[in-house]
């Protein structure tokens, strides 16, 4: 299990961050934890897959899609913080993540 | 007698951004879909890459169950237009249960995105 300190959230913050800013062609400063993933950033399926993606090679994580899927059904996410906190949950946790 | 039905929309531009990123298959690909899937696919080229996300998330949709993942239902492409489908066998206890006794699957293809529609028949 992984050790999450302020360090690695604010990590994963700059790289979910730098992620939105990206594909939805906004400024950087325009995006906050508590910007709406879908109302403010447009956000989608295809999106959410590629952060996991880029953690899982960023971490060397140990995690099946199914497993993150079904956590998400179970916790959805509404605001980038709370992506912010299942990236760092599915980092810490791994496959156990649906033990939580 | 429909018992449920699931649509996605794609847009073309931002999934090959997301897939074929600097003119190589991401990795994915290897999360979504099956190898006899990446074979098939890599027959008919991008669109079928496309069309089969889309599928899987407009079964998905359809079945709405939390046990099933997308490398639970593969399509293979026949040609273009025809196509076969197949479950694992989690996912055949699930339609079983719920009497599903077919599955019809639907493209449409538009400038800009592909548009999936998955019915479930029991």
């Amino acid at each position: 299990m992984a050790q999450i300190t302020d360090k690695t959230r604010d990590e994963v913050k700059e790289v979910v961050i730098d992620f939105f800013a990206e594909e939805c062609e906004i400024e950087v400063d325009e995006i906050s934890e508590e910007s709406s993933i879908i109302g403010d950033l447009d956000g989608d399926s295809l999106m959410f897959l590629e952060l996991i993606e880029i953690f899982k090679k960023k971490y060397n994580l140990n995690i099946e899609l199914k497993t993150i899927g079904k956590f998400a059904v179970k916790n959805p996410v509404q605001t980038v913080g709370e992506l912010i906190d299942m990236q760092l949950l599915i980092i810490e946790h791994e496959n156990n993540i649906l033990n939580l | 007698m429909v018992f449920s039905c699931g649509i996605d929309i794609e847009e073309k531009e931002r999934f090959n951004k997301h897939y074929f990123e600097r003119g190589r298959l991401s990795d994915l690909i290897y999360d979504i879909f099956t190898t006899k899937e990446i074979e098939n696919f890599s027959i008919f080229g991008k669109e079928a890459f496309l069309k089969g996300f889309s599928f899987k998330e407009a079964f998905y949709k359809a079945i709405n169950d939390i046990d099933v993942g997308f490398k639970d239902v593969e399509i293979i492409f026949e040609d273009e237009n025809r196509f076969e489908i197949s479950f694992s066998k989690s996912t055949r206890i699930i339609l079983d249960r719920l009497n599903i006794s077919d599955i019809k699957g639907y493209f449409q293809e538009e400038d800009e995105y592909v548009i999936s529609k998955v019915l479930l028949i029991n």
